[in-house]
């Protein structure tokens, strides 16, 4: 017999029982359905952690003033009173630090033309480009003269730019930051919420000598962020910046540090650990809910086997081989998994839209989710319904023919 | 000789006891024959027909088909032989209840690897051949009795096998759709020179063929002509004094 003409019988036979058959695929449909839901919030996940990467830069340590036990990873900024100049320079020049650059830090009150706001403005050196990746949507970055003669020129986020310059050229427009004049020559591209909570678009970004805001020393810095030249330099690098700081402040190691180092991708990932439980707990009922289903279906095709069993003698009688018999009742417990996953992989569709939908969330079931999900549902199929197949396959002809 | 069976022993075991039902059998059957095989109920014919058809196993003993020593092959040959070589006709029909006649019929045929519209093409003549054309679309719910048994006919038919095993064929049916059935069996017989062998405790029945083998406590107890049977013979006289307007 031909494998469409066996797929051509399973699926008659499946018909034969409707309700039997939905039934049964029940725990099937959820199992799928989870599954299917445990991949695309894995993926999404991971596109999360990707882009908050690629927006700080990867391979990155931060280096801030205080400590971390004054209450863990600080993020407000604004207490510079041990972290210097001299110091970003200093962690410049380790092995394997590919950057450091220094960086003020503030919320501050911007004036554009008419229109008055607050925005995050950072002062920083040439050295943060490479850095953060940032890149231009038009005019140019500071140039190391500007730093070095302090000059009063900015560069704007995207958002600032189509908000308060809507339809005009930002570029040779002057804005105030806390009453000062600062030209703008650019504007950088791309938009989304970096980690300390502040968008990318709606940044201010100004030479860190003309920040405008007195600093506690004049060599002052909120924080450096250092660029890493490889990932598995990455816990080197820290001991190092660790070691070189201790003893550029006169700190001794097991003390109270005035400083402390962070590694980006580590917040990076403690930000996405609820996506990480969410998916872990759908895989968690994905599993149980195929095993629940996966039984149940052996249980059904248990039942099958023992209202068919003149069937099968019949079957055998005309020449049916036992793995014959095996075939036909293996595919249908692997049709009926099918099916059930087909119908899980619509209520995952229809779950992934609504999640979309309702929140900033993108989740997305893709083919290679769909390619997965399917697999399980086969695997389900063939392993539980193997045996129930196996003894259709060995019963004996005449005893089935002699059954009522 | 198509079947040749030499002291064929079977004994059933059930718990602790062993019930012995075939005694060493021992039988020729030529192609072409129609054979009538009788005996009373628990003589061991039911059992035998099983060994003939390779449905089940014997303990000691030799039986060729077709020249071919087929008491100990495996499963997967055993399937094709009664594939290709053996119809059955079961008294209670037997056929799968959701298929259609013409997929009853074609079933056989899927299994020896034929197409699906191959495998219709011919059940369609087969049909044709046991009288039911038009039918074929039916469910074998929607069919009389007699015309079921005609179907379960047209599928022992399907792959031109050399041995036809009818195990009490008209035991479900009315006098008159046996006689039409037992008729369609004979016209198969004559015109393609197919093996047939009938179980039946049906004297009536039995006297129709040629050969008549009786069964008795697992032993043959009389193989011969249904005119030398005496049991058999008793039948005939009462059967020729009640109704002598028989041709």
């Amino acid at each position: 017999m031909s494998s469409l003409e066996v797929w051509y019988e399973a699926l008659r036979a499946l018909a034969a029982s409707r309700l039997r058959t939905s039934l049964t695929m029940l725990g099937v449909v959820i199992g799928i359905a989870s599954v299917a839901l445990m991949l695309s919030v894995g993926d999404a996940i991971r596109g999360v952690i990707a882009q908050q990467l690629k927006m700080l830069g990867s391979n990155q340590l931060i280096v801030q003033p205080g400590t971390k036990s004054e209450g863990g990873v600080r993020r407000r900024m604004g207490d510079a009173s041990t972290l210097t100049l001299e110091d970003a320079v200093a962690i410049g020049g380790l092995d394997y630090v590919a950057h450091a650059a220094p960086v003020r830090q503030g919320y501050f009150q911007v004036v554009y033309g008419g229109d008055n706001s607050n925005a995050t403005v950072m002062g920083v050196t040439t050295q943060v480009l490479p850095v953060r990746d940032w890149s231009l949507a038009r005019g140019v970055f500071l140039s190391d003269d500007d730093i070095r003669s302090a000059g009063r020129v900015a560069i704007i986020g995207s958002s600032i730019a189509t908000e308060y310059y809507y339809r005009r050229d930002p570029i040779g427009q002057v804005l105030r930051i806390n009453g000062h004049p600062f030209t703008i020559i650019g504007v950088l591209s791309g938009r989304g919420r970096m980690l300390d909570g502040s968008d990318l678009g709606e940044l201010v970004v100004v030479p860190i000598t003309s920040f405008p805001m007195a600093m506690p020393l004049p060599n002052a810095v909120h924080y450096v962020m250092v660029q890493v030249g490889s990932e598995r330099r990455m816990s080197a690098t820290e001991r190092g910046i660790m070691e070189l700081m201790r003893a550029r402040h006169h700190k001794r190691e097991g003390g109270r540090d005035d400083f402390a180092v962070t590694n980006l991708a580590t917040i990076a990932h403690a930000g996405a650990a609820i996506g990480i439980g969410v998916s872990a707990a759908l895989g968690i009922i994905g599993a149980i809910s195929l095993l629940v289903g996966g039984i149940g279906i052996m249980n059904i095709m248990l039942a099958n086997v023992s209202e068919r069993v003149r069937e099968i003698g019949v079957r055998m009688a005309v020449g049916a081989r036992s793995r014959d018999i095996l075939e036909q009742f293996l595919v249908e417990a692997v049709a009926l998994c099918l099916i059930g996953g087909l119908a899980g992989l619509l209520l995952a569709f229809a779950a992934a839209q609504l999640v979309t939908h309702s929140g900033k969330f993108e989740l997305v079931v893709s083919g290679r989710h769909v390619a997965i999900a399917m697999g399980f549902a086969a695997s389900v199929g063939i392993v539980f319904g193997f045996y129930p197949a196996l003894r259709a396959s060995r019963l004996s002809p005449v005893e089935c023919l002699r059954s009522e | 000789m198509l079947i040749q069976l030499d002291g064929v022993r079977k004994t059933y075991r059930t718990g602790g006891t062993a019930v012995p039902v075939l005694h060493g059998i021992s039988l020729g059957i030529e192609l072409g024959e129609y054979l009538a095989l009788v005996g009373r109920s628990g003589s061991g014919k039911s059992t035998l027909m099983n060994v003939m058809g390779l449905l089940d196993r014997f303990d000691t003993g030799r039986y060729t088909l077709g020249g071919k020593d087929v008491g100990r092959l495996g499963g997967a040959q055993v399937s094709r032989i009664r594939n290709r070589s053996i119809g059955f006709v079961f008294q209670s029909f037997n056929l799968l209840p959701r298929k259609t006649a013409l997929e009853n019929v074609a079933l056989p045929m899927l299994y020896a690897g034929l197409g699906r519209s191959e495998a219709r093409r011919r059940g369609v003549q087969l049909l044709e051949r046991v009288g039911l054309s038009g039918l074929g679309d039916r469910r074998p719910h929607q069919l009389s009795g007699g015309q079921q048994q005609r179907v379960a006919v047209a599928r022992a038919f399907a792959n031109d096998p050399s041995l036809i095993l009818a195990d009490e064929p008209t035991g479900s049916l009315d006098t008159h759709a046996a006689q039409s059935l037992l008729e369609t069996l004979e016209a198969l017989n004559r015109d393609s020179g197919v093996t047939v062998v009938v179980v039946t405790h049906e004297p009536g029945v039995a006297c129709r063929a040629r050969r008549v083998v009786r069964l008795a406590d697992g032993a043959v107890s009389f193989d011969g002509p249904p005119s030398g049977d005496p049991l058999l013979s008793r039948f005939r006289t009462d059967l020729a004094s009640a109704s002598p307007a028989r041709p």
